[in-house]
């Protein structure tokens, strides 16, 4: 697993906690996000958790954003995304 | 003005709702509505709270008591728990099958001019505030569907009894179009109804916008118009909603309850042209020395405290706006009111919730910019002497005190906080 993969799945995690919401199990890169067991204001606040420890934030660096539908994608945008 | 009267000037079969994927013509929303009157003779010139959980059967109470009853109050299941808003406006409650009384009966009269409606704005204090409007002044905005024009058919991401919601649906009345009714109000009824019935249409929160972008069913509707509103629509998101949907009518729009109907934005540019300012509009609009909006509505709605913000017919509207070339943009709230993914709630409203926990020093609340929601709130908590479980405590206790939008998202211990030269809290996240 990558550093940043599991940044990402502790932050996961934590939100839930925070949000008392329960994730599904397993909770692999197929889930839907939608479905994840996390609500959309958990979802705002994951983003702006990684962007605090990762000082970057893949959704608002580009002009046409990127909406991730699975677990894998939304992984992938920051794997991906131009580091500013 | 009425709504059954409305109606049945209309073509009685054509469809109006669309519940589970099913048809309901005119007529058989009028019978129904007819049957409840019936049932309830004694809510004629009475005042009624409607607070009904199924939206068809809010919405059934509300044509039976329009026109019929003397107030109307449009009551979200939220606020039943907050009396003291409602009652002091209400004879009659209807929550469940049957309307309950609270209050003796007044002399029973039909209203002559039709029924006044009242709604509550979203209480950015974390009071809401009733408002008072009547049915002509709501639908002041709705023109009818042109001949030969195919009616669109609405999903309803709103609430039924928030202005935004009231608005999509006397469009939809009134207006020719048909309207998706969900079974109850949460994000998954209503985007269920919406696929149920096919909408060629729909209107929601940019933040509601983000999310059914990432849902790929959201592609398979046949989308001819897509309208954003109750926070300001981004480019990013404008330009991403243009490539899904390439040969759609996107717009924006601006409004807010107290100002009654706003205007909208069709280019595809986020904000407003700036040569609106000067007069080129589609309704009189001015920027202040200070950066905020006025406007001047004459569907305003009516409460003392609005007719004293009102100077000269110009309501101030409490958002900030920057120029940036040809555009206005809007730039946030006056006062640093947070907008989370279209709900807002005061700084100061979460931090007096915070500063009731008894080691808690001194606290600081302001919004952080998010790209799914538009803001969050942000607590800042100066408590030297907080136990190991501060955080969680201070959770659940906001919990228990604020409507969820209000609860912060983010919520960091530090060693001081920011104090402007006269010793207040510097309002840092105002944008």
């Amino acid at each position: 697993m990558t550093d940043l993969r599991a940044t990402i799945l502790d932050t996961l995690h934590a939100v839930a906690e925070q949000q008392q919401c329960q994730l599904v199990d397993p909770l692999d890169d197929e889930v839907v996000l939608l479905e994840s067991g996390l609500d959309s204001l958990g979802f705002a606040i994951l983003v702006a958790m990684l962007e605090e420890q990762l000082e970057f934030d893949p959704f608002t660096l580009s002009d046409t954003p990127v909406y991730p539908r699975t677990l894998g994608e939304f992984i992938a945008c920051y794997e991906q995304a131009p580091r500013p | 003005m009425r709504l059954l009267e409305q109606l049945r000037q209309q073509d009685q079969q054509r469809p109006l709702l669309w519940v589970a994927g099913q048809p309901l013509s005119v007529a058989e929303l009028i019978n129904q509505a007819e049957a409840l009157r019936q049932r309830w003779p004694q809510l004629r010139g009475a005042r009624v709270a409607l607070a009904r959980s199924e939206p068809l059967q809010q919405l059934l109470a509300l044509l039976a008591t329009d026109g019929w009853a003397a107030e109307l109050l449009l009551l979200a299941p939220d606020l039943l728990a907050q009396p003291e808003l409602w009652r002091p406006h209400s004879d009659w409650l209807w929550q469940d099958d049957a309307p309950q009384l609270l209050a003796a009966p007044h002399a029973a009269a039909a209203p002559a001019d039709g029924s006044g409606w009242i709604l509550f704005t979203s209480g950015t204090t974390g009071t809401p505030k009733a408002v008072r409007y009547d049915l002509a002044r709501l639908a002041a905005a709705i023109s009818p569907l042109p001949d030969g024009k195919a009616p669109l058919r609405w999903a309803l991401m709103y609430d039924l009894n928030r202005f935004a919601g009231v608005q999509l649906l006397l469009q939809c009345l009134l207006g020719g179009n048909q309207l998706a009714l969900p079974a109850a109000t949460s994000f998954d009824a209503q985007w269920q109804s919406a696929r149920d019935a096919g909408v060629t249409a729909i209107s929601a929160t940019p933040s509601c916008w983000r999310r059914l972008l990432m849902d790929e069913r959201l592609n398979q509707l046949p989308l001819r118009q897509l309208t954003l509103g109750g926070e300001a629509a981004d480019q990013g998101l404008l330009n991403r909603l243009r490539q899904q949907f390439p040969s759609a009518r996107i717009c924006h729009i601006y409004a807010s309850t107290e100002a009654g109907v706003g205007f909208a934005v069709h280019d595809g540019l986020a904000g407003f042209p700036s040569s609106w300012l000067a007069g080129d509009g589609p309704l009189p609009l001015r920027v202040d020395e200070a950066g905020m909006l006025w406007v001047k509505s004459p569907r305003a709605g009516s409460n003392a405290q609005l007719a004293a913000r009102q100077i000269d017919g110009w309501l101030p509207t409490d958002d900030e706006v920057v120029l940036s070339g040809e555009r206005v943009l809007f730039a946030g709230r006056v006062g640093g009111v947070i907008n989370v993914g279209g709900s807002k709630i005061r700084p100061e409203a979460v931090e007096a919730v915070i500063r009731e926990l008894p080691w808690v020093v001194d606290v600081q609340v302001a919004g952080k910019a998010s790209p799914l929601l538009g803001q969050l709130v942000e607590a800042k908590v100066l408590a030297p002497g907080a136990p190991a479980e501060a955080k969680s405590q201070l959770l659940a206790h906001c919990r228990s005190r604020l409507p969820t939008h209000g609860v912060p998202a983010l919520v960091r211990f530090v060693d001081s906080l920011a104090l402007t030269a006269t010793g207040k809290l510097k309002r840092t996240g105002e944008r």
